[in-house]
């Protein structure tokens, strides 16, 4: 569906992927694990057109989307929650929901996904006209997925859910991808959490330094020692110990 | 006839070639990163991995030789610390020094996947009783296939090699319905069933997987008559993998090459230029999913062809023509080019039943010379003195008219080999030692 080749992206001089070549199909969660600076961010904000100079393919359901401007990339379905809770602070938290869905013109549609959204993630149903402003970080990250999901896209793209919050709101928010990979949603995750990423994806892609260096089914790569040390924090040399 | 893994196996090609570009890339990243032998490689010669952009751009980098693997015993080729690795096989070293070969926990499952597809492929099924009798130890096929047969929920009986009667003998008293051995085993195996007079009728035996040297046609038809099966051709290599590499289908009509887990070219062996499909040249191999030991562009040392018409069982993996020949199969000796195979087809004609025969080439003030060594059995020994003396002056001569100079023939013990069924050398070449 998704298909990306052999991607380069550069800030300013500066290489920050160096030709990364992969792909997603319908229904399958993919998830970028790698280390601070790997490209995983990039490689994403490349796909939702936020880069301007990037080389390669970036191809989907056949087409290119290479230099289309982000608001025709979220039209053509390819949605991103983008990392750091960017929510609209001074309008409530229908607002933000109604503004996912600008693309749309449907409000009956609208408004059943906005119940929808409230049922995946409740604790933004009972702040529902709060200020987008006022909520904790987890509520605003759940806001951003939800403002995601309303332009229905037909591939999700998340930055990072899990980043900077407390382990039961991380929790709250990989049960909901979970649901709505369930449901045959087809996500890009991007995380830093290899193990959480690892735990809700059918395959993921080990980027280091711009370049794949690894990829696999996420039950091999969890399995992977290479892995374990470099990213799942555990240590084979554990057991010597013990 | 089944297929084991349908969504790899029957992919659509533009897919296919998709994960080949992306596994081939973090491959090659990998490699530079973790194995000193490629970071130097790559640097000497210009290579920047990332720019390696589609399957065809491989061909700019050099090969990867066994030599370069000999150079590097033991670990050196290794792209994970030795504590990752779960297990290690060494080349049977039929042309030369053994080198390790190791696998990670993942290298193994999908090895044991691999093999599946194949055992699938010729309708080798769980409710199947498998006869491993290739050798179990450093060689990977025993073990290898023991494995692949597992996964699959066959029954495996772990024979391994050694006297013929026995195998025979658990085959019948053990209802064996498949046979895994080397092809000059199976013909050792028909061979002692007919001189025993059993009938292949009194076995279960219905189909056989042969492989780790190669075989032609009429060999196959040979095991195929005196066993009473269906024998199907599976390739490997150990350096990159064992079996599994490779494997026929129910057709018969050339091999299938895993292309999710490597690439294969046929190059010209002299000029090292990729050749076409159809046309016969060295397969070389790049793996796509191996942790433990990344190799690429590894010169196989194995004649064959690419031929990319799509296959009726509908795979679209590509397939190897079958391999008839080794490089090494080439003798060229006082200048004349001679292949192994004519001198077993000789021995062949010679002699009714299967001989174990070894050629010794070696170099003194005169020149090469060949010795031909040929196993002695019980049965050869009642043969009269006579006859023998016949067949050693009918070989000489017939190869004095191709060699301009006439071989050596001795019959030697049994002791002199390894036991049957094990694989060895066909040829052992002392030139270069004494040069």
């Amino acid at each position: 569906m998704l298909v990306i080749k052999n991607l380069e992206a550069y800030y300013d001089r500066i290489q920050a992927l160096k030709g990364i070549t992969i792909h997603i199909s319908k229904g399958e969660v993919v998830s970028l694990i790698g280390a601070n600076g790997a490209g995983k961010t990039t490689t994403l904000h490349a796909i939702s057109g936020l880069l301007k100079h990037i080389e390669g393919e970036i191809l989907l359901d056949g087409r290119s989307i290479k230099n289309t401007a982000p608001e025709k990339i979220v039209g053509m379905g390819i949605a991103q929650s983008p990392e750091g809770r960017h929510v609209f602070a001074p309008l409530d938290v229908l607002d933000n929901l109604r503004l996912g869905a600008y693309i749309r013109s449907d409000r009956q549609e609208t408004a059943r996904d906005i119940e929808w959204i409230f049922e995946l993630f409740p604790r933004l149903a009972e702040r529902r006209n709060n200020l987008a402003g006022t909520l904790s970080g987890g509520e605003q990250q759940m806001l951003a997925f939800g403002r995601a999901l309303m332009s229905r896209p037909k591939i999700l793209l998340l930055d990072e859910p899990s980043t900077g919050l407390a382990p039961l709101i991380i929790k709250e928010i990989y049960s909901v991808i979970e649901q709505i990979k369930r449901d045959g949603k087809t996500i890009l995750l991007v995380e830093q959490n290899a193990k959480l990423a690892l735990k809700v994806s059918d395959r993921a892609y080990v980027l280091e330094t711009g370049k794949v260096v690894l990829s696999g089914t996420s039950s091999e790569l969890v399995q992977s020692q290479d892995i374990q040390r470099a990213y799942l924090g555990s240590s084979v040399d554990g057991f010597l110990g013990k | 006839m089944g297929v084991c893994n349908t969504e790899i196996e029957l992919m659509n090609r533009d897919e296919l070639d998709l994960i080949k570009i992306e596994r081939l890339q973090a491959t090659l990243n990998r490699a530079e990163n973790n194995v000193p032998f490629y970071r130097d490689l790559f640097s000497k010669n210009g290579i920047v991995p990332e720019k390696v952009r589609s399957v065809g751009d491989l061909a700019n980098i050099p090969f990867t030789t066994r030599d370069d693997l000999v150079e590097h015993q033991p670990y050196e080729f290794f792209a994970v610390p030795l504590r990752d690795i779960a297990r290690i096989h060494s080349s049977s070293g039929t042309t030369g020094t053994p080198v390790v070969v190791g696998y990670t926990r993942n290298d193994r499952k999908h090895w044991a996947e691999l093999l599946a597809r194949t055992l699938c492929a010729v309708g080798i099924d769980s409710t199947d009783i498998v006869q491993v009798s290739f050798a179990y130890g450093l060689f990977s096929g025993g073990f290898g296939l023991d494995m692949g047969a597992e996964y699959m929920g066959a029954t495996v009986i772990p024979v391994s090699v050694g006297e013929v009667e026995q195998q025979i003998r658990i085959m019948r008293d053990y209802h064996t319905t498949c046979l895994f051995s080397t092809p000059s085993y199976a013909m050792q195996i028909g061979h002692v069933m007919k001189k025993k007079g059993i009938r292949s009728q009194e076995l279960t035996l219905r189909k056989g997987l042969f492989g780790a040297e190669p075989w032609s046609e009429d060999v196959r038809s040979k095991i195929e008559q005196s066993l009473g099966i269906v024998a199907y051709d599976i390739y490997g290599i150990s350096e990159i993998m064992g079996p599994g590499v490779a494997g026929e289908c129910e057709y018969k009509d050339g091999l299938h090459v895993w292309e999710d887990h490597f690439i294969a070219e046929i190059i010209d062996p002299e000029s090292g230029n990729v050749l076409g499909p159809g046309e016969k040249g060295e397969l070389v191999l790049t793996t796509l999913t191996r942790e433990s030991m990344p190799l690429i562009r590894y010169k196989t040392g194995d004649i064959t062809s690419l031929l990319d018409k799509p296959c009726k069982c509908g795979r679209t993996h590509t397939r190897l023509s079958r391999i008839t020949s080794r490089k090494t199969d080439l003798i060229i000796i006082r200048g004349v080019n001679i292949y192994i195979r004519d001198i077993e087809e000789l021995l062949g004609k010679m002699f009714e039943i299967p001989v174990r025969y070894q050629l010794v080439v070696s170099r003194d003030d005169q020149g090469d010379n060949l010795e031909i060594l040929i196993e002695v059995t019980g049965e050869l020994f009642t043969d009269e003195m006579r006859s023998y003396r016949h067949k050693e002056s009918t070989i000489k001569h017939v190869l004095a008219g191709r060699l301009s100079f006439e071989p050596t023939v001795r019959f030697v013990e049994p002791s002199h080999f390894p036991p049957q069924g094990e694989k060895y050398p066909r040829l052992v070449d002392k030139r270069n030692a004494t040069d």
